[in-house]
């Protein structure tokens, strides 16, 4: 962690960042805990190849220890022990790859802010109100245990035993000012479905699997500023929503479209998530909703 | 010397809500002849030209024997990377082709090119009395910060 500013610092240390700061800050910050999460994964990357490589090692030098081992008189003391050494730092080191391994995994930082957020932010950066704030909150921490919403056994099938897990993680919440007073608000929930299962195979074997399944809700609101745009009921009656966006026109003038996004990632860690562009896409629908206030009205 | 005193760069910059540049002009684009700052002056086919004439010109490249592939290099080493300028542009255009999107101009002028989408079309143009002088209605001559006709 040396090397990182304080608020980066806390941000891994808690969890979560939240703040109002200009998109420049933002960036800064941003930008510092992708890099943090590049290094992050970059050592437990090697943690792994550690273990790995010891374990492979080991294996060899157990071949040879087994061969030796009924013949201690036989050789030099110095090759037996040299051997056994041997046997037993490369033991340490697979043990060291493995708790590395492990205490890295249970401080994942999510992926998806560097994947989406930070590219959608520079392409609406000109859009933003100059010298305005724009309020972030972000949830790093991923499914963890306190975000479960749900957990029960299902019917089993052919499995022994079926487990289902959801966990709603909603990790971005962003508000930012226009240009002219506009507001565009945007609320994302991860929602995770894990399915543990454990069957027998014909040897009598037990065997678990766990699969996920990852749901990106996307949410996105615009509230114009009333005195040079609203909401045109036309407009709304001519959109051509797709069947998997939902729209809501609010009270006080704003329109809400919300839109499910479904992946299959192999494990939590993989980075699978919307392309900034379909965040964009979901503001370009807002705004093409909006229309300048009819004179006399 | 042309004399750019209070003339404003007009390439455009926003994605979602269109609006000038608003930096002191010191060249005009040798295309469609806005006035341009010097952050947007691109060099395209020993003409300087805003990113939205750059663009399109990008777009028309291959075709076109006499384009010079390496404008993007003259300007490379400028201030503030007018070549991403041109990729931004680009990507712009690409977005709003692809969800069929127009955007609301906050501007002061018009000016015809494929990339300028509120051309002649006032309905999408929001338009503040505040902010500069009123746009030109349909058929009628737009005119610059000092009154004066711009040229077609």
């Amino acid at each position: 962690m040396s090397g990182h500013s304080e608020p980066i610092r806390q941000a891994v240390k808690d969890g979560w960042i939240q703040g109002q700061h200009s998109v420049n800050t933002w960036f800064s910050l941003l930008g510092e805990l992708a890099r943090y999460k590049t290094e992050r994964d970059r050592l437990r990357a090697r943690y792994g190849k550690l273990a790995r490589i010891s374990l492979f090692l080991l294996s060899i030098m157990g071949v040879v220890s087994w061969v030796l081992l009924p013949q201690p008189l036989r050789l030099h003391p110095a090759i037996f022990i040299a051997v056994y050494a041997l046997d037993l730092i490369l033991a340490g080191t697979m043990i060291l790859g493995i708790v590395g391994y492990i205490w890295l995994r249970g401080k994942v930082v999510i992926n998806d802010f560097s994947l989406l957020l930070i590219p959608a932010l520079k392409m609406i950066k000109d859009d933003l109100k100059p010298g305005s704030r724009v309020k972030l909150k972000l949830d790093l921490r991923g499914p963890i245990k306190e975000k479960i919403l749900r957990e029960r056994k299902l019917p089993p099938g052919h499995y022994v035993k079926l487990t289902e897990t959801i966990y709603s993680d909603r990790w971005l919440e962003m508000e930012a000012v226009l240009v002219k007073g506009h507001r565009l608000i945007f609320r994302i929930t991860n929602k995770y479905l894990r399915y543990k299962s454990t069957r027998r195979n014909p040897r009598g074997k037990f065997k678990f699997k766990t699969k996920w399944k990852k749901i990106v809700m996307v949410t996105g609101s615009i509230r114009p500023n009333a005195q040079r745009l609203q909401v045109d009921p036309v407009k709304l009656k001519d959109s051509r929503i797709s069947g998997k966006t939902k729209f809501k026109n609010k009270k006080g003038g704003s329109c809400r479209l919300s839109r499910k996004y479904k992946f299959k990632p192999e494990s939590i860690a993989d980075s699978m998530t919307i392309a900034p562009q379909e965040l964009i896409g979901l503001s370009f629908n807002l705004c093409s909703f909006l229309s300048p206030p009819t004179p006399g009205k | 010397m042309k004399d750019f005193s209070g003339l404003s760069c007009r390439s455009k910059k926003g994605l979602l809500f269109l609006r000038d540049c608003a930096e002191s002009a010191s060249a005009w684009c040798g295309r469609c002849g806005r006035p341009i700052c010097s952050r947007h002056q691109m060099m395209v086919e020993s003409l300087l030209a805003c990113p939205e004439c750059a663009a399109v010109a990008k777009e028309e490249g291959p075709q076109n024997s006499e384009y010079t592939s390496d404008w993007e290099d003259v300007y490379a080493s400028t201030a503030d990377a007018p070549r991403s300028a041109v990729s931004e542009t680009q990507e712009r255009n690409r977005l709003y082709v692809e969800f069929g999107y127009i955007p609301f101009f906050y501007g002061s002028h018009h000016y015809y090119s494929d990339s300028d989408f509120q051309t002649f079309d006032n309905r999408f143009i929001d338009h503040d009395p505040k902010d500069g002088p009123i746009l030109a209605q349909a058929g009628q001559t737009a005119k610059d910060d000092t009154g004066d006709e711009l040229e077609s």
